[in-house]
């Protein structure tokens, strides 16, 4: 029976990604969303001024972005890497964008992009190109956790409110409609205000106000299937409610979630970058792209494009992709839309 | 709807109470040559605490704010010492101007656009406006209003619009029609950074509508009879498929009345989001929870006359 069971799981999402293959514009935005990730993951040998491959006193460091090592740090080297340069016998090899996000060159400030600075820098003469590498890292993380906790508030919400209906289902259903009728962006505003300022936080926030569309279409698929046949059956069979809930319903109720899912990731990092663009994003130093696009606000009148430019392309690149994932993956899905 | 209603307010009250920073101590910031520290200073802070009711439990904070609820008494705001209900009289009407173009901007483009979308579908004009729509409806509006700014009205390249406000200095001694003329003048920017993603979400929405009704046998029946593919769309399919972008006003509704926060930011325009976002930088709590009672407040009334509207352009609701 399990084998059974798991054979039909396999079949459904192997049904899924064949559709999902034929649809370029999806394939696309997964090509880009994977582009992302490797970016985000990579952003220390990317975008550093820690050498890749070091010979430093008669020793061979390899990643030390990476690799902490105790003899670099005892000679502070970590705190000051920009300055190292290779001495007698000596090698450094540099990622392909040699600055820190944090490194601050105060005669280059607001320059426009050249062969140093790829895409110029910022108001404080630091690399746009390596502040971006490493927002991709911000933004992706915020997106996806706090996609994640959505999930974790709103699948549960939703079952409960579908399975058992009645007065539970109304006391769910008026909490969601409580969080609906208030503006989310001035709540969002608020509790980020009054909150410690870090990335935990908006995560946080981001996720505890954005399960409401999960709950409900959960909610609806379970409305749909608690009186089916094998739920009926695995019911008869005296399954208690937890696993009838999470084993047998659950995983049929899934595809709109997953759908519903990608297109959060992309409206979680629009909010980031919307909140970092009122300043109230990632404490600084740390690099958002929201943060870049602030900075170009101040310095309106005075040509620096790049700052307008690239941040905001960023944002829009990322979140098309997550659009097009999630309206390719609900075609895929959903047999009626497949060709 | 009054369950409701006491669930937002003790949602705000609690939220802006959990919050750390007290608002004495913040005003008293502003107060040159007081440390918080100081013996004098802490008298301030106590009297104040007192004229505000910070001093008392929580739960009775929360009741005679309550009670001041049911006669609309917001208290003032910190800030001015205005009343609360009259600075967002000031603030609400600039929003819903703003706002009432944008979304009546967006049905008029989004319906027509829509329904050609619908009865040509898979050309190549289709799958080109799907795409379009689809890239308008991902691009973020702080970044759309900044380019605009930047291109338009920075002095960079052009200089066509302003770029702050909604109003020339000077607009109190001008007629009626001037007024006009500037206000519209100044709102074309932020119209365009509220209208283009929302037209994009109905434009969608009205496609597949239209889509799902021209199926209907009805339609059939129509085109059976040998009436004009005009008479069939216009008269016999536009109705029905109107229905689902009308409950849609519903989800536009918040937006409405709330205003956004950063495009009337980037703008300076004096609508609901920037009070709003001022209020919350200052911690000016009545005024903080003023406005977000109140926006949430219209926005259950608004939910209810959509509900009501399905009912009245659907009349198969009726009978369920």
């Amino acid at each position: 029976m399990r084998t059974a069971l798991q054979q039909e799981k396999e079949g459904f999402w192997r049904v899924t990604w064949r559709h999902f293959r034929r649809n370029p514009l999806g394939m696309a935005g997964l090509s880009v969303i994977l582009f992302l990730v490797v970016i985000a993951l990579g952003a220390p040998v990317l975008a550093n001024d820690i050498p890749l491959i070091m010979k430093h006193n008669e020793r061979t460091y390899v990643l030390p972005a990476v690799i902490t090592y105790s003899p670099l740090l005892s000679e502070g080297l970590y705190n000051n890497f920009r300055a190292w340069e290779p001495g007698e016998g000596e090698y450094g090899v540099r990622p392909i964008v040699p600055f820190s996000p944090r490194n601050q060159f105060i005669r280059e400030r607001n320059e426009g992009p050249s062969a140093r600075h790829w895409l110029g820098t910022d108001d404080r003469g630091r690399s746009v190109l390596s502040r971006m590498i490493w927002g991709t890292r911000v933004s992706l993380s915020i997106g996806i956790i706090a996609v994640g906790i959505s999930l974790i508030i709103g699948i549960p919400m939703g079952a409960i409110a579908g399975y058992y209906g009645g007065w539970v289902d109304s006391i769910i259903l008026r909490i969601i409609e409580i969080m609906m009728s208030v503006p989310t962006f001035f709540l969002l505003l608020a509790c980020i205000a009054f909150l410690p300022q870090s990335i935990y936080t908006i995560m946080a926030v981001i996720g505890l106000l954005s399960w409401m569309g999960i709950a409900r279409l959960v909610r609806g698929e379970f409305i749909r299937l608690r009186d089916s046949e094998f739920v009926v059956a695995a019911r008869a069979a005296g399954f208690g409610a937890p696993r009838v809930i999470f084993r047998h319903v659950l995983p049929n109720a899934l595809s709109p979630v997953f759908v519903s899912a990608t297109f959060g990731v992309a409206g979680a990092i629009l909010m980031e970058s919307g909140l970092s663009f009122l300043g109230f994003g990632a404490p600084p130093p740390t690099a958002t792209w929201g943060e870049l696009l602030q900075q170009s606000q101040r310095l309106i009148g005075t040509g620096v494009w790049w700052l307008v430019v690239f941040p905001g392309a960023a944002v829009f690149v990322t979140v098309t992709a997550f659009n097009l994932v999630g309206d390719a993956l609900r075609d895929a899905m959903d047999p009626r839309f497949r060709g | 709807m009054i369950p409701t209603f006491l669930g937002i307010s003790v949602l705000t009250f609690l939220l802006i109470q959990m919050a750390p920073g007290s608002p004495v101590y913040t005003r008293l910031a502003g107060i040159d040559g007081l440390g918080v520290g100081d013996h004098d200073s802490a008298a301030i802070i106590e009297q104040t605490m007192a004229l505000y009711g910070l001093d008392k439990p929580i739960h009775v904070q929360y009741w005679e704010w309550l009670k001041r609820l049911v006669f609309l008494d917001f208290g003032d705001s910190f800030k001015d010492h205005r009343p609360v209900l009259t600075r967002i009289g000031e603030a609400l009407p600039v929003t819903l101007q703003l706002n009432l173009i944008s979304i009546f901007l967006a049905y008029l483009i989004a319906i027509p656009l829509g329904v050609f979308s619908a009865t040509h579908p898979r050309t190549w004009t289709d799958s080109s406006i799907t795409l379009l729509l689809f890239i308008l409806y991902s691009l973020p509006s702080f970044w759309v209003a900044m380019l605009l700014i930047f291109y338009f009205s920075g002095g960079d390249y052009f200089n066509w619009f302003p770029a702050h406000g909604i109003s020339s200095l000077g607009a109190r001694d001008m007629t009626l029609w001037q007024w006009t003329i500037d206000r519209a003048w100044h709102f074309v920017l932020p119209v365009i950074c509220l209208t283009y993603a929302s037209f994009a979400a109905l434009s969608r929405y009205m496609r597949s509508g239209m889509i799902e009704v021209i199926k209907q046998d009805y339609i059939r029946m129509a085109r059976a009879y040998g009436f004009s593919e005009r008479v069939v769309i216009f008269r016999y399919a536009l109705r029905n498929s109107l229905i689902p972008i009308i409950t849609l006003i519903g989800t536009l509704l918040p937006a409405l009345i709330g205003g956004s926060v950063i495009i009337e930011q980037i703008f300076t325009v004096p609508g609901m989001g920037r009070l709003m976002f001022e209020a919350i930088l200052g911690r000016d709590y009545p005024m903080v929870m003023g406005g977000v009672v109140i926006s949430a407040f219209l926005t259950l009334i608004g939910l209810l006359i959509s509900d009501i509207l399905y009912a009245f352009v659907d009349p198969r609701i009726q009978h369920r």
